[in-house]
């Protein structure tokens, strides 16, 4: 088992009858990875597997080099934020991360210095003696934030982290992810947001049905996507010149005149033909001011991958 | 004109009757119940001592029947106030189990889950939503109560005759209001207190703590104060000392009928206003 | 223990003592636990104030004679010439023939009833004694502390301990800590253990001040001379062991049911039935053995039924050695299994 990376070979885990996530193989670095994927894909499922919450039917897990039956090592390295907007009855925010931390074994100093800290982190120090009934959506959001980062952990789950955060705030959040992203920590999100996911992510894990529908950057993913033609918007100053040329080319599938000059759209079956094509037309009498590829995002690499699927449904 | 004015168009069509909205919870809340096989177990044993008690009025106007048993005929008791006593004392103790067993399972889950706000942002009043959750009780003690009561005073008045049920009629009357009072207090305190207590098992445990430890409680009382008011706090005594006055059976000293209905009357009053403060779209916490 | 192990145990049970004792569900503990104490307590203080009215009243209305030298059938006349007149006097609803006189010694109180004249009936209420009192206090103890509060207390407490975090859907914070799952149960435990302990000890406790304050210096020196605060000390014990009992049960329960009220009123059942079991199957009720340890039997009063006073003396008690190993065995057994269960606890709100 890795030391430095989150492995699940073959996980399986079954509700009775229902699927929850089948035959899962993801070696998961350092960095931010999104969990992407329509509801009920099995996102959930699969934080909750890592951090041992729920036990696989099939299948083993590691975290760094821990197994998930193993709390009392694995929690020391791993922060979860949980789906569930449920707190324990009575505590304030503080109390609550306090407390959490004396029950890790810190001692009051530390759990004191620690706790201020995350609430911090999160832009809750204002509101940390309030009770927790009393928080808005938003503030137990980050609450729950605060609760798996204020022990440091080098391994951090996060269930839909920008749920219900206002714009400010969401700003913020989306920065400390970077920075923990860039420490070298795993921080893996589950996300609905595709531009978000997108603007943080440095490889994204895409689900579908319970299967894991791609992984990896989201540029290498696209590039994988074979039966679907890659998408560019060329700008150049002779654009009807242009479709005229490329499109004798066998590797182009589509070539669409945007209106009000606003360029070319080509569709073709092979970037790398394409881009060779484009230069060599580029050198003749066409002048190209910008290529941009339309559709090497997630939004994209979700509706071929997973759209087409519920679509189908 | 605003857009919204040119496109919007709410619905026009016929509306359900406000009155039988009430009911609309009822279907998913007895389907949710009647997946329990346990309650389903429970609810087919609630109909043995009905059976049991129909065999013995029947056999009572059968004299081949218990010729053939070989039993005399004075063996089986009589059908009177005495009988009907014991049968809503049995049947009472099963409605308080399945209170018990369903109660705390009726409201708690809407506050916990939020429900209540989606319920009562409809043209759904509080009133109408705890005569929903009530109806749910009501008609399934109903059907282990006064139901069989009625079918064994049927059974007896058509064994006996006509004349046997115009004389004894009062019965049948006392077994509907003895029946009735004791859902609508079992219900009552059900809600209240999965309302007001936040976990199903919790709830479910102060139904029986309602019952057991306030008999307990009141048996001390009357012990430490020498006195007979401690069977106030008995729910059970309450309720049998009323069963007794409605037909008229004599159960030796104990609680004075008035203060027993008195009693009952509080307890209703305490969970209606328990139930008012608690069944409420929104919940403040500061 | 290792320094960690020990912070961590304390981290969880300092969360869960504060959940116990300062939540509005606590409340009932409370209650279950002061109820009988409360009573006793505001009976004292009635009892207090009426025997000094009592010996106030002596002095200005003492009777002539003796309280026991009136008869059923005496004229009022006769009685007034043998006692003197009433200090109070009082007559019945309007148009019955019925007249109350009282007459007090500074100790016990006579009512004497006459009717049409003639002396009909005559009530005597004579200060209770202390034997009495501890007869009562035991009858209590074991008829409503130990069959009913202790339960109750437990269920309410143990059953809760997890599948009450479940239900609230928090049980995950605890699971996310670098903490085992045994230490958990354990601090969980632990926790509940110790509130109950206390909360309950001290019923018996404040039930033992309400009833013996009532008493002078003296006839409470010769209680304490004749040893009797073992008893005390028996009801405490029990207490306490009635509560690690019931605590390991409804800790299991809670574990393995998702509804544990069926369980809970099962064993309630079985534990009230107990001493209406043939004498194999008595051991296997906790109450059995608890009723065991106490001292003596207990005696509510006259009017009790047979069946009542079978639930409060058991046939064949078992050995006190033998009752505390059986009961500390069976909770430490079904400890282990709650370790096992809490091991395997996973979280998946949506089925609970």
């Amino acid at each position: 088992m890795s030391h430095d990376l989150v492995v699940l070979e073959d996980v399986c885990r079954f509700y009775g009858e229902v699927l929850g996530v089948n035959h899962i193989n993801l070696s998961i670095g350092p960095g931010i990875t999104s969990l992407v994927g329509p509801n009920g894909s099995g996102k959930t499922t699969l934080l909750s597997l890592i951090a041992g919450l729920i036990r696989p039917s099939k299948g083993r897990i590691s975290v760094l080099g821990y197994r998930p039956d193993q709390p009392q090592q694995l929690m020391r390295i791993l922060g979860y934020a949980t789906q569930f907007d449920s707190f324990p009855m009575g505590l304030t925010g503080l109390g609550l991360i306090y407390s959490l931390l004396r029950m890790s074994g810190y001692p009051h100093s530390d759990c004191r210095k620690m706790a201020n800290q995350a609430l911090e982190q999160v832009g809750l120090v204002q509101d940390s003696h309030r009770r927790i009934g009393a928080y808005s959506k938003g503030m137990k959001q980050r609450l729950k934030l605060a609760c798996a980062i204020a022990h440091q952990p080098q391994v951090l789950l996060l269930d839909e982290p920008l749920n219900g955060l206002d714009p400010l705030i969401r700003a913020t959040i989306i920065q400390m992810l970077r920075r923990l992203g860039r420490e070298g920590r795993h921080v893996i999100i589950s996300s609905h947001v595709l531009n978000e996911v997108e603007m943080i992510s440095d490889q994204v894990v895409l689900l579908s049905g319970g299967y894991v529908a791609a992984e990896g950057p989201i540029h290498t993913v696209r590039t994988e996507i074979k039966d679907q033609p890659m998408e560019f918007l060329i700008q150049c100053d002779k654009p009807r010149l242009l479709a005229c040329s490329i499109f004798q080319h066998d590797h182009v599938v589509e070539a669409r005149l945007l209106p009000e000059d606003q360029g070319l759209l080509v569709k073709t079956r092979d970037a790398n033909q394409f881009c060779r094509t484009i230069c060599r037309l580029a050198l003749g009498q066409v002048q190209i001011h910008g290529i941009i590829p339309t559709d090497d995002n997630v939004r994209s690499i979700y509706e071929y991958l997973v759209g087409n699927q519920e679509a189908s449904k | 004109m605003a857009v919204y004015k040119q496109q919007y168009r709410p619905y026009e069509g016929p509306r359900t009757s406000p009155i039988w909205r009430f009911l609309v919870p009822l279907r998913y809340s007895y389907a949710k119940i009647l997946q329990s096989r346990l309650l389903v177990l429970l609810l087919a044993l609630c109909m043995f001592y009905p059976c049991a008690c129909a065999t013995i009025i029947y056999l009572s106007h059968n004299s081949p029947a218990l010729a053939a048993l070989r039993l005399r005929s004075g063996i089986l008791p009589q059908v009177d106030g005495r009988f009907f006593y014991f049968f809503c004392t049995v049947q009472g103790s099963l409605a308080f189990v399945l209170t018990a067993l369903i109660g705390p399972g009726l409201v708690w889950p809407d506050l916990a889950n939020g429900a209540l706000a989606l319920y009562l942002s409809r043209p759904f009043a509080r009133l109408e939503y705890v005569a929903s959750k009530m109806t749910i009780l009501v008609l399934l003690l109903s059907t282990i109560t006064w139901l069989p009561g009625l079918v064994l005073f049927a059974i007896q008045a058509g064994c006996v005759g006509w004349d046997w049920a115009v004389d004894n009629a009062w019965l049948a009357g006392a077994i509907l209001v003895a029946s009735i009072v004791w859902i609508v207090v079992l219900s009552l305190i059900g809600l209240a207190l999965s309302a007001w207590v936040r976990w199903r098992t919790a709830a479910g445990v102060a139904v029986l703590a309602v019952y057991f430890v306030g008999a307990g409680l009141g048996r001390a009382i009357n012990n430490i104060w020498q006195t007979r008011y401690g069977y106030l706090i008995d729910l059970g005594e309450v309720m049998n000392t009323v069963w007794a006055g409605l037909f008229r059976y004599y159960r030796g000293p104990g609680l004075s009928p008035v203060h027993a209905w008195l009693m009952l009357l509080l307890v209703c009053l305490v969970c209606i206003k328990a139930l008012a403060s608690k069944v409420r779209g929104l919940e403040v916490v500061r | 223990m290792t320094g960690l192990l020990r912070r961590q145990l304390w981290g969880i049970m300092r969360l869960e003592i504060r959940r116990l004792f300062l939540s509005r569900m606590s409340l009932v503990v409370y209650l279950l636990a002061f109820a009988p104490a409360i009573l006793l307590i505001g009976h004292a203080t009635f009892e207090t104030r009426y025997r000094q009215r009592l010996r106030s009243i002596a002095k200005t209305h003492k009777p002539l004679a003796g309280l026991d030298q009136v008869y059923p059938g005496m004229s009022m006349q006769q009685v007034v010439e043998r006692l003197g007149r009433p200090y109070a006097q009082r007559f019945g609803r309007r148009g019955s023939p019925t007249v109350f006189y009282q007459y007090t010694d500074g100790t016990t109180n006579l009512t004497v009833v006459f009717m049409q004249g003639y002396v009909w009936r005559l009530l005597y209420r004579e200060p209770t004694s202390l034997p009495e009192y501890l007869r009562l206090l035991s009858g209590i103890f074991n008829l409503y502390y130990l069959r009913l509060g202790i339960f109750f207390g437990a269920v309410w407490v143990f059953a809760s301990l997890f599948r009450g975090q479940i239900l609230d859907k928090t049980i995950h914070y605890y699971l996310l800590c670098p903490v085992r799952r045994e230490v958990l149960m354990a601090g969980k435990y632990l926790a509940g253990l110790l509130s109950m302990i206390l909360v309950f000890d001290l019923g018996v406790l404040f039930q033992w001040i309400g009833t013996l304050w009532l008493f002078d210096k003296a006839t409470l020196a010769g209680y304490l001379d004749q040893s009797s605060l073992r008893q005390l000390l028996t009801c405490v014990a029990v207490t306490a062991l009635g509560c690690l009992g019931y605590g390991s049960v409804f800790t299991a329960v809670g574990l393995i049911f998702r509804n544990p009220i069926v369980p809970a009123a099962a064993i309630l059942a079985w534990e009230q039935i107990n001493p209406f079991l043939p004498a194999a199957l008595k051991p296997l009720g906790m109450i059995h053995y608890l009723q065991s340890l106490l001292p003596s039997s207990a005696k509510l009063d006259q009017q009790i039924p047979p069946m009542i006073s079978l639930l409060i003396r058991p046939g064949e008690p078992a050995r006190p050695t033998v009752a505390v190993i059986w009961i500390v065995t069976v909770s430490l057994v079904l400890l282990a299994v709650c370790c096992v269960l809490a091991r395997r606890l996973q979280v998946n709100y949506a089925t609970d």
